[in-house]
């Protein structure tokens, strides 16, 4: 696996200190800012594979960094909130950050964020762009025919929980927010979908524990949306 | 002035002048006195005239008066309102009551009596208005009284006529047949006298009883007294008889009709206070100001038949097709209240209702907008207290894991190459550890931080009850290495009106203290089920339990149980108190029981929804 070069963009010094040393100690490499300028001029020039954001900066407004770097690249982006900032976080999501860590974090769960991401990375770069066939774990996913597949066994799904798995595995690794699948299987976001929402992934969920190993492929974030893991 | 205030009765804040209008050549005074007193207290200025009724009519020269005085009292900066009732001091009282008068200010031709055994005008206007000033302004000018004689006006309608003179030929029929069958004459008097009263009841007008009387002795005299058919008569007794007759059915006529009348009246005074009671009842129940205004504007949709329209704007009087009244609580204006009256204008009756039930309103919204202010400054007070009581025990519960967090750090800073290896990694866990419980404590003073005014702020949204509890559980699996912590799935999808994160943390806070309450090795399960629309949420340990006195209590916050575990256990006593705050924002509730065979059972339940799936 090729080394990764994190862009750490962090404003608090000992905060800094703490990921710089785990990056270090876990062989990735870094670069730091300490606002959203130097974070977007580092970002543009030196091309990181993925960058650690904190929201709140003392020049420029978290999101706004991520809307800037969404205008001209892809490269994944991990927000970093305190917890009082729920809908920031939300919003950051929506603009097009890939995950969040919400502090106090966990240097193991930080690391553990960096390597979905890498796989993720692996993964799309050795893919064509325009596959037909998702694999991930025992989960095959059969886009032109619709049709899903655990262990090989075909798993029969509702309409709205094909749709829903699809969204999910067409942005693997990424948090999803509630607003954002509202949109793609609704095309509005209205409160009202939520419970819908709820129910079929659970439905789903189930289903898909039911057709292979006991493995969550799906994480629910309380209060923010769902992921599909990258096994 | 100083002569002039007769009456002063307890005084009150936010200063509302009500002076009453009067065709009287003497109201001018009043007028004058009353703006000159609002003035000097910088008060509010309305001038009422009390309208009576279409019975009572005023004569060209009052209505010129009346206009003048109207005039003046604009003039003056009073804002003046017409009322209709027959009963003066009573509408006075109600428009006091209603906007939130504090002085009443009347001349003293409106108090003179005008009956001398009915109560003074102001004595009933103390007795109905209790809350206000009321100030008499002396008449010196002594008018002659001739200036309130009310004319009655002189109606005349077919249909009444009509009745008379039914009425009439009947009686003639009757005292004809008394006549043939020789009764004395007795009878027949009494059957026109009987005839006159009859016709004082069933017409509306006074004259008709007068006229009734006389067109009575008249009839008497040229069909049933000799010589018949003429109006001579030839004993002289009955000259005398016919005065007496007169009398008898005019006085008799009189009185049947104001008996009529003021049963009339009391009828009508009857149903407003029925009405009155009623929107009273009603309003009563109700709680915030939009729905006491939109259960009292149903009412009067109800009662008047017509639209009624509320706005926030202040206007009085007609505008386009609604005639507007201005609602008040105390002194604060919050909009106007129009009734319809493009087809048709408010009747006096209408209009009376119409002030009942405003009246009503306005003292359910001023009840209510008190209840309000106090239920906030005791939230206040409650608030302020809490919020001492978790400085003085947060500072004392920070203290003891940063000084152990410090302490560590700087013994390795400084002695690192004399610790040994493992008393090293010691240290660290402790530093590991003691930050895991300040990040708790964090976490729930984030909560805590959300109670405002004792209510806490929730982020309600439809949530899947068995994935909030996997990753609760999912969180605290790797602080409970020394425990089995076993989530039990369920079958059945539950969906709660939840925020999704508050409940984890309910979850968090009673796993955790299980963790720290028993022994190594404990089992701790989680489990869900729902009934009846609640969603019940279990956490059920196999430790030591809980003592049933100690039960009640631990849900306060800041109680901790003592004794138990000793120095090993630190509680702050704000996790189950928070969680208690949580569950019952939820509209659930939470409660402890002792598990089978040992241990404890915490408890919780959350609504639960029903939902439509949207395919």
């Amino acid at each position: 696996m090729s080394k990764m070069k994190i862009l750490i963009v962090e404003d608090d010094a000992p905060l800094r200190n703490l990921i710089r040393t785990t990056l270090y100690t876990h062989d990735y490499t870094y670069e730091t800012a300490e606002n959203g300028k130097t974070a977007l001029m580092i970002a543009s020039s030196a091309n990181p594979d993925l960058v650690l954001l904190d929201l709140g900066l003392p020049d420029l407004d978290g999101t706004e960094v991520i809307r800037q770097i969404r205008t001209w690249s892809n490269m994944p982006i991990i927000v970093l909130t305190a917890r009082s900032e729920m809908s920031d976080k939300i919003n950051a999501l929506d603009s097009g950050a890939d995950d969040y860590l919400t502090k106090p974090f966990d240097v193991e769960e930080l690391l553990a964020r960096i390597r979905v991401i890498q796989r993720r990375l692996s993964v799309t770069q050795t893919r064509l762009p325009r596959e037909q066939v998702f694999v991930n774990g025992d989960l095959k996913i059969d886009y032109e025919e619709g049709c899903v597949y655990m262990n090989g066994q075909e798993l029969h799904l509702t309409p709205s929980e094909y749709k829903l798995l699809c969204i999910l595995s067409k942005n693997v690794g990424r948090v999803l927010t509630y607003r954002f699948i509202s949109r793609e299987i609704w095309g509005n976001e209205w409160e009202s979908n939520t419970g819908s929402l709820r129910v079929f992934m659970t439905t789903l969920r189930r289903k898909l524990e039911k057709g292979g190993k006991a493995q969550t492929y799906i994480q629910t974030h309380v209060g923010v949306g769902y992921r599909m893991i990258s096994l | 002035m100083e002569e002039a205030v007769l009456e002063h009765r307890g005084a009150m804040n936010g200063e509302h002048i009500l002076a009453c209008l009067s065709p009287s050549p003497t109201n001018k005074r009043v007028l004058e006195e009353a703006a000159r007193l609002a003035r000097s207290q910088d008060a509010e200025f309305t001038v009422l005239y009390v309208k009576t009724g279409n019975r009572n009519r005023l004569s060209g020269e009052d209505t010129l008066r009346l206009r003048e005085n109207m005039d003046l009292a604009e003039r003056l900066g009073g804002r003046v309102v017409e009322l209709e009732g027959s009963d003066i001091p009573y509408e006075i009282a109600r428009y006091a009551r209603v906007s939130g008068t504090t002085r009443i200010v009347i001349g003293q031709s409106a108090v003179r009596g005008r009956h001398m055994f009915t109560r003074t005008l102001t004595d009933r206007l103390l007795s109905y208005a209790p809350e206000a000033d009321i100030y008499i302004i002396p008449d010196r000018n002594a008018q002659p009284q001739n200036v309130k004689k009310i004319r009655e006006e002189i109606r005349f309608s077919l249909m009444d006529i009509l009745k008379c003179t039914g009425v009439f030929l009947l009686c003639t029929i009757l005292s004809e047949l008394f006549r043939r069958m020789h009764f004395s004459e007795a009878n027949i008097i009494m059957v026109f006298i009987l005839a006159t009263v009859v016709n004082s009841i069933i017409t509306d007008y006074r004259v008709y009883g007068l006229l009734s009387s006389l067109v009575g002795v008249f009839l008497f005299n040229y069909l049933f007294t000799e010589p018949r058919f003429t109006l001579f008569v030839y004993e002289t007794g009955y000259q005398s008889t016919f005065v007496i007759m007169f009398l008898v059915a005019f006085i008799t006529g009189n009185l049947a009709e104001r008996l009529r009348r003021s049963a009339m009246e009391s009828a009508d005074i009857a149903y407003r206070t029925q009405i009155l009671l009623d929107t009273n009842v009603m309003l009563e129940k109700i709680r915030g100001e939009e729905e006491i205004l939109g259960a009292a504007l149903l009412q009067l949709e109800k009662l008047l038949e017509r639209k009624i329209v509320f706005t926030r704007d202040i206007i009085n009087g007609p505008r386009k097709e609604y005639e507007y009244t201005v609602l008040k609580i105390g002194r604060r204006e919050i909009g106007s209240v129009g009734v319809d009256i493009l087809h048709q204008d408010l009747t006096s009756q209408e209009r009376n209702l119409l002030q009942s039930v405003i009246g009503e309103c306005t003292l359910a919204l001023e009840n209510d907008s008190n209840l309000k202010a106090r239920e906030e400054a005791e939230l206040q007070a409650r608030s302020e207290n809490l919020r001492a009581n978790l400085l003085r025990s947060i500072s004392h519960d920070l203290r003891t894991p940063l000084t152990s967090i410090s302490g560590h750090a700087a013994n390795l800073l400084s002695n690192e190459a004399v610790i040994s290896p493992e008393q090293r990694r010691a240290l660290y866990q402790d530093i590991s550890d003691e930050s895991i419980w300040l990040i708790d404590l964090v976490e729930n003073l984030l909560s805590i931080s959300r109670i405002e005014n004792g209510r806490m702020q929730l982020q309600i949204q439809t949530e899947e009850l068995s994935s909030i509890l996997e990753e609760a559980a999912g969180r605290l699996m790797k602080q409970a290495k020394d425990h089995e912590l076993i989530l039990e799935p369920s079958e059945e999808i539950i969906l709660v009106r939840a925020d999704g994160r508050l409940i984890m943390q309910v979850v968090n806070n009673l796993v955790g203290n299980a963790l720290r309450y028993t022994p190594k090795g404990s089992r701790i399960r989680i489990s869900a089920s729902q009934k009846e629309g609640m969603a019940l949420v279990c956490v059920a340990d196999d430790g030591p339990g809980i003592p049933d006195r100690e039960k009640e209590k631990i849900f306060d916050m800041f109680y901790s149980i003592s004794n138990t575990g000793g120095d090993t256990v630190r509680s702050t006593g704000l996790g189950l108190s928070l969680c208690r705050s949580i569950v019952q924002a939820h509209g659930g509730a939470i409660w402890v029981r002792d598990n089978d065979p040992a241990g404890a059972v915490f408890e919780f339940t959350i609504p639960t929804e029903e939902i439509e799936i949207h395919e």
